[in-house]
């Protein structure tokens, strides 16, 4: 049975984009997602401290390569309607569903499991999403990792 | 130390001696830089992210977005290209015997002539990577950490 976004919210701090969710993870038909994905798709990964640029430069470049790349997705995603609100994370399942059952554009297998990436286009943006099936997963209920959003114009 | 500029326009003509590389299937815009008298366009879908970029003995390692591209840096010749990847975050080059790049759920490993030694997809977004002696660090936005051996991507320890 496909789980809405809606029942894993436990709060809605009204006025504020804060949402907390009962569960972990929501489980659609085809494919299971953390909700902490929603962090990484909505700019929601915490900008690197500037005193680790001084004191770990490395990995303040690295952090803020993840800041980026999910400011990055957030940008694209909300200039295509899927606003970082509960109705707009559901479009965005709603989107995934779609995307569970769109061709597959490449396959990666490791030890850890095999990444499958699938490609929805609209209008003005072609979407990669990424599928994880991990090894020894006898259910082989794939997990969203990552999504690629590409704008056409 | 490379500059990196950016056109608000993906650069199609490779005439002029600009060597063309195309990082996106849907390349709006593109890097710019110099090497050693070779002008090279990146082009890409975004500016998220400037392109990673080490030299080993001639050959240029170029990755940004979905692709990387080893080419040579006397002709700007491609020597090889890899294109199906889900978006290149930084390099791993303070090692003499190969150029390690970290994608958002993959590493790719090319050895100095720009071939594949190994490449591996994880279970989760990588979120940060360390070097230490013949051996690679990866942590993963769920708290995974894992060690591989950088000659081969075998497995060293998990957690």
């Amino acid at each position: 049975m496909q789980q809405r976004l809606v029942d894993a919210v436990i709060l809605i701090e009204k006025n504020s984009s804060e949402i907390k969710y009962a569960e972990k993870t929501i489980s659609r038909e085809g494919y299971d997602i953390d909700v902490s994905k929603f962090d990484y798709f909505y700019g929601n990964v915490g900008a690197p401290n500037l005193s680790l640029k001084l004191s770990g430069p490395k990995i303040y470049k690295q952090l803020e390569h993840n800041y980026q790349r999910s400011q990055q997705i957030c940008s694209i995603l909300e200039s295509q309607g899927f606003w970082n609100t509960v109705s707009g994370k559901e479009k965005l399942l709603n989107f995934f569903d779609i995307a569970s059952k769109a061709p597959t554009l490449s396959t990666h297998s490791s030890e850890f499991g095999t990444t499958v990436a699938k490609v929805v286009e609209t209008a003005n943006v072609k979407y990669e999403v990424k599928f994880f099936h991990s090894i020894g997963d006898v259910s082989s209920v794939p997990k969203i990792t990552t999504l690629i959003p590409k704008v056409k114009k | 130390m490379l500059i990196f500029n950016k056109s608000n326009d993906a650069i199609k003509d490779a005439g002029d001696g600009i060597v063309v590389l195309n990082f996106s299937d849907i390349p709006l815009r593109s890097w710019v830089f110099e090497y050693k008298g070779l002008k090279f366009a990146l082009n890409v879908n975004q500016f998220g992210i400037e392109p990673s970029v080490a030299v080993r003995d001639g050959i240029l390692f170029i990755g940004v977005e979905q692709a990387i591209f080893v080419v040579s840096a006397n002709n700007g010749f491609v020597v090889n290209s890899i294109s199906d990847i889900a978006n290149i975050q930084w390099l791993e080059d303070d090692v003499d015997s190969c150029v390690i790049y970290v994608a958002e759920d993959e590493l790719i490993v090319l050895n100095s002539h720009g071939d594949i030694s190994w490449r591996k997809n994880l279970p989760d977004i990588i979120q940060n990577t360390d070097l230490v002696p013949e051996c690679l660090h990866v942590s993963d936005v769920s708290g995974r950490v894992f060690t591989f051996n950088i000659t081969d991507g075998a497995i060293v320890s998990s957690s």
